[in-house]
């Protein structure tokens, strides 16, 4: 059969079509993006209070922050109003990567704690890294 | 040898339902409201060809609440999903097939 060149005119628009569409699935799915860089900045801004107040003020700090942080990603996640493909996989393997990282971290600075200096800051900017590489990979897939 | 239109799926050749199911193959869900607007389309038109989509088994459609305000989400099923594959596979094939075809009517 001789192809019909309208035919490859029309095929040609709807996988523009389909590419346009991926764009803009890119562009309004930011939403996950962002709430893994959230979760990157939680560890950075609280884990360093251990090096500066008593262990227990510190403590109560970051159980209220985690907290308060985990109900302001839940009511924002909720409000979400597109899903791209693979956003769901991806936000659960780096909150299992982090998850992992923050108890092996958190464990590891509570040991090296008399023994290296800032160990808690340290440790914060480690925790966050998990994170913003889960925030980098879904960018470079947009 | 036939021709790659016979892949195409019938259903998908009507542009509105071309874009909704395009956009909601990048997707995992996506919300009515969204999916209105980045097709610019009304609501109506657009429940009308979601209906179809769901009719055929291609789009599932599933409502929810956000705090009180009701929201209606649409994502593909896997049937959808393959028959939009085959299909954007067969257009990929017209488009490699009238390549040479092409270049050959015009060096004729």
């Amino acid at each position: 059969v001789e192809p019909d060149p309208t035919n490859r005119e029309a095929a040609a628009a709807a996988l523009a079509e389909v590419r346009r569409r991926r764009r803009q699935v890119a562009t309004a799915g930011h939403h996950g993006r962002r709430i893994l860089l959230a979760w990157a900045a939680l560890p950075l801004l609280t884990l360093p209070w251990f090096d500066y107040v008593p262990v227990s003020v510190a403590g109560t700090m970051v159980a209220v922050a985690a907290v308060l942080f985990a109900t302001a990603v839940a009511v924002y996640a909720a409000g979400r109003r597109l899903v791209p493909r693979g956003g769901t996989r991806r936000y659960v393997l780096t909150a299992a990567a982090g998850s992992a990282a923050y108890v092996a971290l958190v464990l590891l600075a509570a040991t090296a704690a008399r023994q290296v200096p800032h160990v808690w800051t340290l440790a914060g900017v480690l925790e966050s890294l998990p994170w913003a590489a889960g925030a980098l990979v879904d960018r470079l897939l947009e | 040898v036939s021709h790659p239109r016979h892949g195409l799926d019938e259903l998908l050749q009507h542009p509105v339902r071309f874009s909704i199911v395009a956009l909601l193959a990048a997707s995992e869900q996506a919300e009515f409201g969204l999916v209105r607007d980045l097709v610019e389309v009304s609501d109506s038109v657009l429940s009308r060809q979601v209906a179809t989509l769901e009719q055929a088994g291609h789009v599932r459609v599933h409502k929810g609440y956000v705090g009180r305000r009701p929201r209606t989400w649409l994502s593909l099923t896997p049937l959808g999903r393959s028959r939009f594959a085959a299909h954007v596979a067969s257009l990929e094939a017209i488009v490699r097939a009238a390549g040479p075809a092409a270049e050959r009517a015009r060096t004729r």
